[in-house]
């Protein structure tokens, strides 16, 4: 901490500047002649209204209500009193020499919600000229999901979340689909003002509202981390008056939605029986003898049911000058399959404290702990994560065989010959846990200098604390595969800190209301690793996995460590006007300095400006059924950053293991030798998007319906693309060309947001409905190449990234007149009965220059481009209903128009030593409609792969559903009880595990290879507020 | 106004302490930045360092040994993989080269990132750390002059990412590495100023072959002899008495040894390099090794053709290859139990090298049938061993017409394995058949050693006319074959290069 608060010289001058303002602002007073006024501000119940705003009109004084909503203001006696507060109509009132005014307000319906956070700072709703996301908050906590990012599935238009069922997961979060190469494509979250991540320390029931700032005009306040959207996360707050105290519990069972249907043994057998014999090999053992008597269900001998429970108190309460908001979470979730669990330990602490008035101080605390272990993974030779192992495995391989050397049953090459090591092997002898300590922290203090002029400075901690550890047991179950023991162990503490003075200017003059916002953030980022593996050394029944306890040969043991030091200093401005209501206008500015960047190449400045007309405000405009008409245009250039500390430099490479090193002398001494360990370009910069963004907001009937659209389009420059080399250059892998990572790409992205809710009600019934669709393209500008090649996918210029590029399948040849007709060899042979038929489409001249034409031969010319890895739409409805005492809530979410390569079903069924499906029909004798199947090494075209695995993934899927009963005793305030479930129903053609799939790659994005799948919850809880 | 006294007060407290000293100029605490490196005699010679072990992974370890010994007629590959195409010279996968091709120019890089340095630096070992770079950089060219030819890219100096390599002009590299390997030889010690600790770094002996090897690939024998008189009247190295301690682990000083590659001893640590490659094939594939190269029966029926001096076959030929009828044991198995047990890629042959392939550490941990462990092999690699200098100085004497000299050192070598000297056996032969029989000894002392693919070259045997010996060169295109195309995936980021002719 110490380099935290030492001085700098170059700042002095600021400081004096900064002191110099306060000095003068302590004379800006006023004085005429005055008397007293006092009274009560009330709601349409008669309710008091704390802190409800008493202001003088045409000056800058005032005052607020106290708790019993009462005021007390020296004002000169011909004044008007403006009074307002949050989702109340304002009013103005003339003194006309009255001591006692008592004011009832009138609530404003159309703006109940209206001042949300958009980031160093609140809006009103109505002044927002950006695309901004606000999310309901309330709907979302219904969900069972364990993290805050997997509670936004579906809740904000624009904002795609695909999550996992494995428990500890943090969904994949995109908003307008991402798209920037270097690889960081996650939102920047920023909590109670702190830039973090998402993380399962914290506790998603203590978040009061959040606001996704979606475009470039309304992010660029975050300048060079904006580019992938920001969430705005605010979390609970105390409350004046009676301590409120609020209990909720809830417990459920969660089980795997999907199995997968596959073969048993006897199917299997009749396959690999026609593949050894198509291939002159002689049939296995037991394919042959199925009296044998295994036929083992591999899915069910991992998947079990497993539990999940969340448990949360919290306080809020307040006094006069103060409020405090406590909370406590503890969740616990298991695995579908046994292994993986995930435990978390919250605790809150919000507080804020007026010292005086116009100075209150204040801090948000988080101290949160989880522990998880993922899915295991075989790391034996030959990887395989244990879902995927199942189903690959053999029927006939038995789960235990007491003839083996380990106990359990594995492949060989006479009985059951399959290289999948055994699922359940692999839960019992391989392990992993990691832990996570967090302390999310800020302190800050609120100084209203001068009426409208806030000075906030706050300094705040992000501190992380990881521990991860994977171990295992020694044995054989995989072939003749002999795993080691093993335990490696990893330590990381990063800390972030953040100093950041604030000064806020509200003012408003006659039809002219104005707030400047000016900021300056000075964060630091230090972050430390070190870690151990071991393999061997524990190879006892009994062995400690610890560190300290192993045996290993000291050449099997190997170390690593870092540690990283980054600076990024930043001042940000901001300045919103708003016309009599009608026209608005937001600029801001940010300057980054990134110490991750080569001097020269470290400052960058990212502006944004957007406008909007509120048409509803205008005098010509009536309307009998629109309440609300705002359009509005924004534009805004903001960065992302996907590089790691110090790339730009290059670096030496010496370590005394697996360095460049060399033995001397006939003993074999080992000398550290040194290489430049990398080509670097000096000049790498940020990622940076520049977008222009359109949106409406339109509001109906009274406010019963409310819509908004947006329409974006802009250019995603600057884009990180590794640039090959000339191996001559000298660094660079023997493989192939070096590569050089470079801003050197650029893509369009274009696309579209809406979102519609509509509120009914109906005498006791009361009702909701809340709906949002979205789809964004981003089409390749400029490659450093025409077109970039990766799994099944082709990217070209001016298409989308990544579409399909596989054969065109077109059945299987049943005759030899079909083959006689098509006359096309595969790779030069030519097909047999059975075999794959597909499409010939190209062909090669003599100066090997692609014809278009056919020409008779079936290779990788023929590839063609087919369907659509992107959804025409995403979407999400949430619907809510009220009767009286009970209260019932159904979330849809889904998407349509995307196709996916199901790599599942073509690794089971293009794999002789898997399992397949059980609808896989491979002919035979005359019999079946999928390609033929055999073990010799004969060239055929039947691996290609091929239209055959495009399937539609279009889906839509049950996310949520709760049905709740509230009651009140006399000695708690109200008892919520309900039941529900997660993930209830999934329609869907997709024949895969799971059709909500993120493909990671942006350069092949739709090639779905199974994992852990989104799992069925089934859950009941009760909610208690004292 | 009290209040506002008091909040100035906390409000400048606050302004006081809030800016950071944290510069954007952020030192790497982890690894240090390449400018200020190599500016130490002891940088110099990491880096030095660094140049040795590009040496061993990629390049000496299999890579090298692979391709010299399949594109001779000593071996064959039957089976459909990749080796094949090279054997019958139809290649179709024209980035065949580029393991090789990238690895050489990695050692060009390393290397003269030491030169350039070292001109900067002083200490009294700075020459020598030079002059073994430069060894390297004419090394590196030897071996791509070999599989590309002549018109690979042009580098002399230090690369920046962004440079573009023109190819070079034919001869140009053969002066180039003349001109380094006569700048080195003045700076290196001979074999015996290297201490025992350093054995394996680069010697004057080493550099003077290189550059006599050089010259006799460009047909100028009159240019190699002094040099290799110079490595041989230098006293530093003799045949070791057995044949076979130059192929096993000896944890000894081998004065045979000119130039060799080291890899670690018995070693699976995990700080420097395995050797690998002749320890994973075999004549079929099983117990964990391939049965992909196979040893030609031209190869073994040289060794067939000559007794030793007891009426007793050639010693040298179990210690080099694993027959039909060796006396030896492969990984625990006789030759019959290869064959007979498991797939061989072509019956006709069943021939497989067996130099290097340390079945001392295999006899030591192994039962039968337990899988070879593929990196557990460290016997080092001589590159230049003492007998070929000895057979490349009576060659040179042949062809120099120095009749009373040339049966000296070919008898050396003969006599080391108890082989009738030539002179005794085969006295005053014409330059014609004494060059016949030079061919003669070096496959039978030589075999699996890498030199083969050069002699061919050397000798203008490198074509069809060698398909006596290995059929495989009956599909041989001439004005093609000679040489590998360069890799497509170096034209395709380096316009500047020309591909060879015929691809």
């Amino acid at each position: 901490m110490k380099n935290i608060y030492c001085k700098e010289i170059d700042m002095k001058k600021i400081n004096q500047l900064l002191s110099f303002i306060l000095i003068g602002l302590f004379f800006v007073q006023a004085a005429h002649a005055q008397s007293v006024v006092s009274g009560t501000v009330t709601d349409e119940g008669g309710e008091a209204i704390i802190g409800a705003n008493i202001l003088i009109k045409g000056g800058s004084t005032g005052t607020v209500t106290d708790i019993e909503g009462t005021f007390s203001l020296e004002v000169p006696n011909d004044a008007v009193l403006v009074i307002s507060s949050v989702g109340y109509i304002s009013q103005e009132v003339a003194v006309n020499g009255r001591t006692v005014i008592d004011v009832s307000m009138q609530f404003d319906v159309a703006q109940l919600d209206e001042v949300v956070v958009v980031g160093y700072g609140s809006q009103r709703k109505q002044d927002i000229t950006g695309a901004v996301a606000i999310v309901d908050v309330e709907a979302m906590q219904a969900s069972a999901f364990t993290s805050i990012t997997d509670r936004l599935q579906g809740r904000a238009s624009g904002v795609q979340v695909i999550s996992s069922g494995e428990p500890g997961s943090i969904g994949t979060i995109r908003i307008r689909g991402g798209g920037f190469m270097g690889g960081n494509n996650d939102p920047l979250f920023v909590i109670d003002g702190v830039l973090a991540n998402d993380s399962q320390n914290l506790n998603p029931n203590d978040v009061e509202s959040i606001q996704i700032l979606k475009d470039a005009s309304a992010s660029a306040i975050y300048g060079s981390r904006a580019a992938n959207g920001v969430v705005v996360i605010t979390t609970k707050k105390g409350r004046s008056g009676k301590a409120e105290i609020k209990a909720s519990a809830m417990f459920g069972v969660q089980q795997i939605p999907k199995k997968l249907d596959l073969m048993n043994a006897s199917q299997w057998a009749r396959i690999n029986n026609a593949a050894r014999d198509a291939g002159g090999d002689a049939r296995l053992v037991h394919a042959d003898d199925l009296s044998h008597g295994y036929d083992t269900d591999w899915q069910d001998a991992v998947y079990q049911s497993g539990q999940i429970q969340d448990i949360n108190a919290s306080i809020s309460t307040g006094g006069q000058n103060s409020k405090v908001y406590f909370s406590l979470n503890n969740t616990y979730q298991e695995g579908v399959v046994k292994g993986p669990l995930f435990e978390r330990v919250s605790v809150r602490l919000n507080s804020e404290f007026e010292l005086l008035p116009g100075l209150s101080i204040g801090e948000n605390l988080m101290v949160g702990r989880s522990e998880s272990s993922g899915e295991q993974n075989y790391t034996g030779g030959g990887e395989g994560a244990l879902i995927t192992t199942a189903i690959n495995s053999l029927p006939i391989t038995p789960i235990y065989d007491p003839f083996r050397l380990s106990g359990y049953g594995h492949g060989d090459f006479t009985n059951a010959f399959t290289f999948s090591p055994n699922a359940v092997g692999i839960r019992d002898l391989f392990k992993n846990q990691s832990e996570q300590l967090q302390v999310l922290a800020n302190a800050y203090i609120n100084y209203e200098i001068i009426e409208g002029l806030v000075f906030r400075p706050s300094l705040s901690l992000n501190l992380n604390n990881g521990l991860s550890r994977s171990w295992q047991r020694p044995g054989i179950i995989r072939m003749t595969t002999v795993h080691q023991s093993g335990l490696s162990e990893f330590n990381n503490r990063s800390e972030d800190w953040f100093q950041e003075n604030r000064l806020t200017y509200n003012k408003s003059f006659g039809d002219h209301s104005l707030t400047a916002t000016a900021v300056h953030i000075n964060q630091v980022t230090r972050s430390r690793a070190s870690g151990i593996e071991i393999l061997g050394g524990f190879d006892g029944d009994n062995a400690f996995f610890q560190i300290g306890s192993n045996n290993a040969p000291s050449n099997q043991i190997t170390v690593s460590g870092d540690e990283a030091t980054t600076v990024l200093k930043s001042f940000a401005g901001r300045v919103v006007y708003n016309y009599q209501d009608k026209y608005l206008f937001t600029g801001t500015l940010r300057r980054d300095g990134d110490s991750r960047f080569a001097s020269g190449n470290r400052w960058g400045t990212f502006p944004s400006v957007s406008v909007g007309w509120n048409v509803s405000n205008e005098s010509f405009f009536s309307s009998s059924f629109i309440d609300n008409l705002k359009v509005r245009v924004g534009y805004g250039e903001v960065g992302a950053i996907s590089i790691g500390d110090y790339a730009f430099q290059s670096l030496i490479v010496s370590t005394s293991q697996g360095g460049a090193n060399y033995n001397f002398g006939p003993e074999s001494t080992s000398a550290t030798g040194a290489i430049v360990g990398n080509l670097n370009d000096r000049n790498i910069r940020w990622e940076v998007s520049r977008e222009t963004n359109i949106g409406l907001e339109l509001t109906l009937l009274d406010g019963a319906v409310a819509l908004e659209g947006e329409f974006f389009m802009g250019q995603l420059d600057d884009l990180l693309t590794e640039i090959a080399v000339p191996s001559a250059v000298g660094v660079g892998s023997a493989e192939g060309t070096g590569t050089v990572l470079t801003n050197a790409a650029s893509s369009d992205r274009t696309g579209w947001e809406f979102s519609v809710t509509y509120n009914g009600e109906q005498g006791d019934f009361q009702y909701s409905i809340t709906a949002n669709a979205f789809n964004s393209y981003i089409t390749a500008k400029s490659l450093v190449n025409p077109f970039i090649l990766a799994d099944n996918a082709i990217t070209r210029i001016g298409t989308v990234y990544g579409q399909f590029f596989v054969h065109d399948y077109l059945g299987i040849y049943t005759s030899q007149e079909q083959i006689d007709a098509d006359g096309v060899t595969v790779l030069g042979a030519t097909p047999q009965i059975g075999d794959a038929r597909y499409r010939d489409t190209n062909g090669r001249d003599e100066a090997n220059n692609l014809t278009g034409m056919p020409d008779g031969n079936i290779n990788a010319d023929d590839r063609i481009v087919a369907g659509n890895p992107y959804p025409d739409v995403s979407f999400g409805l949430n619907f809510e209903a009220s009767y009286k005492n009970f209260d019932f809530t159904l979330f849809l979410q889904g998407m349509a128009g995307r196709d996916l390569i199901n790599g599942q079903y073509f690794d089971l069924n293009n794999d002789i030593y898997s399992n397949f499906t059980s609808d896989w029909d491979p002919y035979i004798d005359g019999q079946g409609t999928d390609p033929r199947v055999t073990t010799a090494q004969d060239v055929n075209g039947n691996g290609f792969m091929s239209t055959k695995y495009i399937e539609d993934a279009t889906f839509v899927r049950l996310k949520n559903l709760q049905i709740g009963y509230t009651f009140n005793t006399d000695i708690i305030q109200d008892i919520r009880v309900f039941i529900g479930g997660q993930n209830l129903l999934t329609l869907t053609q997709f024949e895969g595990q799971d059709p909500e799939f993120e493909g990671g790659d942006i350069f092949a994005p739709g090639n779905y290879g199974g994992g852990y799948p989104n799992i069925r919850t089934f859950n009941a809880g009760l909610n208690l507020t004292f | 106004m009290k209040n506002i006294k008091f909040k100035s007060i906390v409000a400048s407290l606050v302004l006081l302490t809030a800016f950071s000293c944290e510069e954007l100029d952020q030192a790497n605490p982890n690894q240090p930045d390449s400018g200020n490196f190599f500016i130490t005699e002891e940088g110099l010679f990491q880096g030095l360092v660094g140049a040795y072990d590009q040496l061993q992974s990629g390049y000496y370890d299999d890579a090298l040994r692979t391709f010299s010994f399949v594109m001779s007629d000593e071996a064959t590959q039957e089976w459909p993989y990749e080796l094949r195409e090279l054997c019958t010279f139809s290649l179709t996968d024209f980035n065949i080269g580029q393991g090789i091709w990238g690895a050489s120019y990695q050692l060009i890089s390393r290397s003269y990132r030491v030169i350039e340095a070292g001109a900067e630096v002083s200490g009294p070992e700075v020459p020598r750390i030079v002059a073994e770079a430069k060894f390297f950089v004419a090394l590196a060219y030897y071996n791509l002059i070999g599989y590309f030819g002549e018109r690979v890219a042009y580098v002399d100096r230090l690369q920046a990412a962004s440079d573009k390599q023109r190819p070079a002009e034919p001869g140009e590299l053969w002066i180039l590495a003349e001109s380094l390997l006569t700048e080195a030889i003045d700076e290196l010690p001979l074999a015996s100023g290297v201490s025992s600790g350093q054995y394996g770094r680069i010697t004057r002996g080493a550099a003077q072959t290189l550059l006599a090897k050089i010259h006799l690939q460009q047909g100028e024998y009159a240019e190699a002899e002094p040099l290799l008189a110079a490595v041989i009247s230098s006293g530093q190295y003799s045949l070791n008495e057995n044949f076979e301690d130059n192929f096993v682990e000896l944890n000894n000083v081998n004065p045979e040894s000119v130039f060799q590659v080291n890899f670690l001893h018995n070693g699976v640590a995990s700080e420097t390099d395995n050797t690998r490659y002749f320890r994973l094939n075999s004549v079929a594939e099983n117990l964990g090794v391939f049965g992909d190269i196979q040893v030609t029966n031209f190869v073994v029926n040289s060794f067939l053709s000559e007794n030793d001096a007891d009426g007793n076959q050639d010693p040298r030929m179990d210690a080099s290859v694993f027959w039909a009828g060796s006396s030896r044991l492969y990984y625990g198995q006789t030759h019959s139990w290869w064959v007979n047990e498991n797939e061989v890629g072509n019956p006709d042959i069943t021939n497989s090298i067996y130099k290097y392939t340390e079945q001392d550490v295999v006899a030591n941990n192994a039962t039968p049938n337990v899988v070879v462990d593929g990196i557990n092999g460290g016997t080092d690699f001589i590159v230049f061993r003492y007998a070929d200098v000895l057979l490349l100085y009576s060659e040179v004497l042949n062809a120099l017409g120095r009749d009373g000299e040339k049966y000296t050192h070919v008898d050396l070598v003969r006599q080391r394995s108890n082989m009738a000297p030539l002179s005794v056996a085969r006295p005053g032969l014409n330059q014609a058949d004494f060059l016949a029989q030079i061919k003669h000894e070096r496959i039978v002392e030589l075999v699996g050693e890498g030199v083969r693919h050069y002699d061919l070259i050397r000798w203008g045997d490198y074509n069809e006319t060698s398909a006596a010996n290995d059929p495989n060169f009956a599909t041989f295109t001439r004005d093609q074959d000679e040489v590998w195309p360069i890799p497509q995936s170096e034209l395709d980021v380096n316009p500047l290069l020309v591909q060879n002719p015929g691809y």
